[in-house]
């Protein structure tokens, strides 16, 4: 039952996966040897007319193959009030293989248990004081027993002047069911002089959701390895087995490509761009969420359109600020897709070296959302599109995120990093236009352990 | 983690090798070859030696002749063009010819004759360099290495070492410091500063995990000519002593950098102090009158007393 809500990984949910890690660690280790190239025109004049001395362009490494390393993490992401949690316990070991390839394999297994909202129903206030929650006759789908079925139950009737809509609530699938998520991937880099390829493959499997993907990543180094640009090209194969619907399968596919660039803009700026253009397309509905029908008062199976294209932007700045010896990393994300959702996320990071081997990392961020063409809180009647669904991810809304990390190196092989991330989404934060989705508003909390060692 | 520790001498110069690799007879068979090199470097610059490169070109030079040379000496040729152009004229790798002016063992200043004399065989404007071919404007002119060879031989040796595998090293080339990553244990390099008052003493220390530290200057030797203290690094301009500043110290990336601007900036005189402030690189300045300055890590060094 993974499929709901919950972040497909919960890595995704906590930090993109546009390869920014791999570009904090160039950022870094450009920081670490001195700063090889000067924002001063003197220094990188002076830098390039050094680098041309026969050896010594050496001494700026190109990229190759990673040094030999294994991570262990634990992972605990809790939402508020009684709803979602995973427990998460996440692998990664990379291995060099000679001068020109390295090989990553990544293992996740994850138990996710909780509840999670099907859909949302409106309070009808009457003038006597009498406050009905619209009652439903019939959930189809849902494998829980959320609501009883049987007669249709009576409703006072609406627009009268008696009675009128409220706020709406929602209608939660109880916390009836446990599930495990087992993944793994691996990806082979190969790195020859300034240009890097890589190919990963991977596999994840649920009782219900079932995923195979394929990557494709080419980097080249250009301008003195000052500036970097990245194509990738993935491909996602999903097939999802909902479990309240015994003869059915859905299958997706999600294409995606990205173009990236990163620029080195002096010993201490780091400038990125990254392009991504998205195509699914098969079953994108999720078979677990229903909307309401107050025409009819019932609840009925969501229905999405069968493609989805969606583009995203990535800027992202990063200055070293020497007084401080610390690092500000500035994100500014806009996304933007066919159904009608627009959204900027807006992020700052500051790494702050505390001294002997220890680091303070906070961040925090801001995210807001239009919601899709096709959304509602709960529909009058079915519209004539036939697309439509009450999912409380495709309302208008905003979030503020941020989190803590502790980081301490123990030795020079062995780093242990210790992090705790909040969540409040607010339909009242959202800066576009949208209806109201307070009753939909949650948070979560994310504590999270790794061990790095370096071997 | 097995450590290398070289101490040798070369350049005219004691130098030290630190290097810690995961095999010991590899980190030696690494240590030796990084001396190798450096002594190579020396025999092949070295303007004290009748059989180095340096001394066959000034013999072109002596004649105003024209030479050909090899791509190494031109990488080298082509840095202090750049260094030339970057300074304004200041950093001149022909101005040793000056030296001839003035010995730093008697304190009298020069006849401004002399001076003229040999000013005239002074400037990288007055040598035609187009790759390969180096050729002489005037005759009795002469090249000088000395600013560059000693930084270049740090930097030649920190490549050397990072394509041997070495993750953790130091090297020491007379006080010119290039540094590779941190100690094993994850701690930084702990470079001394020596005391101009007090040469014996040390000033503080400064950590590193990358990079290079270069000074320039000599405290030991300067001249006193009507009150004022001296360097004994010549003015191209003018053929006198640079006036104000007594040392210099950079942090760069590469020891060639570090250098040419710790030497750059101690040309410039006490503009140098404002200079090296705008190019926002760790530095220390000390000037004639004992006064001291500095940003980055040196800024600390010098906010902590001893």
């Amino acid at each position: 039952m993974a499929a709901t809500d919950r972040p497909r990984s919960i890595a995704a949910s906590a930090e993109c996966s546009d390869g920014s890690r791999s570009v904090q660690i160039a950022s870094a280790a450009r920081t670490a040897s001195g700063g090889a190239q000067g924002v001063n025109k003197t220094i990188s004049a002076l830098t390039s007319a050094a680098l041309a001395l026969p050896g010594l362009a050496s001494s700026v490494q190109a990229a190759g193959p990673m040094e030999r390393q294994w991570d262990v993490g634990y992972f605990h992401y809790e939402e508020g009030g009684e709803r979602m949690r995973v427990e998460s316990l996440k692998q990664s070991l990379v291995l060099p293989l000679g001068d020109a390839l390295d090989l990553t394999l990544n293992a996740v297994r994850d138990t996710i248990s909780g509840a999670s909202p099907i859909y949302n129903v409106p309070e009808i206030r009457c003038q006597d004081g009498r406050v009905f929650t619209a009652p439903v006759i019939s959930v189809s789908g849902a494998s829980g027993n959320a609501e009883p079925r049987g007669t249709r139950p009576e409703r006072p009737p609406l627009n009268t002047g008696d009675c009128r809509l409220g706020s709406a609530r929602q209608v939660m699938l109880e916390d009836t069911f446990q599930d495990v998520r087992t993944a793994g991937d691996f990806k082979l880099n190969y790195y020859r002089g300034d240009t890097s390829l890589g190919l990963g493959a991977g596999v994840s499997s649920e009782q219900d959701y079932d995923s195979r993907f394929l990557a494709l990543d080419l980097r080249r180094e250009i301008n003195d390895r000052l500036t970097t640009l990245t194509f990738g090209y993935s491909l996602a194969s999903d097939t999802f087995s909902p479990l309240n619907k015994p003869d059915f399968s859905g299958d997706k596919d999600a294409h995606q490509i990205l173009l990236g660039l990163t620029q080195v803009l002096g010993r201490n700026d780091l400038l990125q761009i990254n392009l991504t253009l998205g195509y699914d397309q098969g079953y994108l509905t999720d078979p677990y969420k229903n909307v309401y029908l107050l025409s009819t008062n019932e609840a009925i199976d969501e229905s999405r359109p069968d493609s989805r294209r969606q583009w995203n932007l990535l800027a992202r700045y990063n200055h070293y600020f020497t007084a401080f010896k610390a690092a500000l990393h500035l994100d500014y994300r806009y996304s933007r897709s066919d159904w009608g959702i627009e959204a900027h996320t807006l992020e700052a990071a500051w790494i702050q070296p505390l001294g002997q081997g220890w680091h303070l990392v906070p961040r925090l961020r801001y995210y807001t959302q239009s919601e899709a063409d096709f959304y509602r809180s709960y529909f009058e009647t079915l519209p004539a599109s036939g697309d439509y669904s009450s999912d409380y991810r495709l309302a208008g809304f905003g979030a503020l995120g941020g989190g803590l990390k502790l980081t301490r190196q123990v030795t020079s092989q062995a780093r242990l990093d210790l992090g705790v991330e909040f969540y409040d989404r607010q339909s009242a934060y959202g800066l576009q236009e949208h209806t109201d989705s307070a009753f939909a508003d949650y948070g979560f909390t994310i504590y999270s352990l790794n061990l790095h060692l370096e071997f | 983690m097995p450590v290398c520790h070289q101490v040798f001498k070369a350049m005219g110069s004691p130098c030290e090798l630190h290097l810690h690799g995961p095999d010991a007879a590899e980190t030696r068979r690494v240590a030796a070859s990084v001396i190798a090199d450096v002594q190579r470097l020396e025999r092949r610059y070295s303007r004290y030696r009748d059989d180095s490169l340096t001394s066959a070109i000034n013999r072109v030079a002596a004649v105003a002749g024209r030479c050909e040379v090899d791509a190494e000496t031109a990488a080298l040729l082509d840095y202090a063009d750049t260094c030339y152009r970057e300074s304004d004229g200041l950093f001149d790798i022909t101005s040793g010819v000056l030296r001839r002016a003035w010995t730093f063992e008697n304190a009298c200043a020069p006849e401004p004759e002399a001076i003229a004399a040999l000013l005239d065989r002074v400037g990288w404007d007055r040598v035609v360099w187009k790759r390969p071919f180096l050729s002489f404007g005037r005759p009795g002119m002469e090249i000088d290495f000395g600013g560059i060879g000693k930084e270049y031989a740090a930097d030649r040796a920190a490549a050397l070492c990072l394509d041997a595998g070495i993750r953790s090293g130091l090297i020491n080339l007379g006080g010119d410091v290039r540094v590779i990553g941190a100690l094993p244990d994850g701690d930084p390099w702990r470079i001394g500063i020596r005391d101009p008052e007090r040469p014996e003493t040390l000033l503080g220390g400064v950590l590193m995990t990358g990079g290079a530290l270069a000074t320039s200057g000599d405290y030991a030797r300067f001249l006193r000519i009507d009150g004022r203290r001296y360097g004994h690094i010549l003015d191209p301009r003018t053929g006198w002593p640079v006036l104000g500043l007594v040392s210099v110290s950079v942090i760069a990336a590469s020891c060639l950098v570090a250098g040419s601007l710790s030497t750059i900036a101690m040309l410039k005189g006490r503009a140098g102090i404002e200079w090296l402030h705008s190019l926002d690189v760790p530095h220390l300045w000390i000037d004639a009158d004992g006064g001291r300055g500095g940003a980055g890590v040196f800024a600390d060094l010098l906010k902590t007393p001893g």
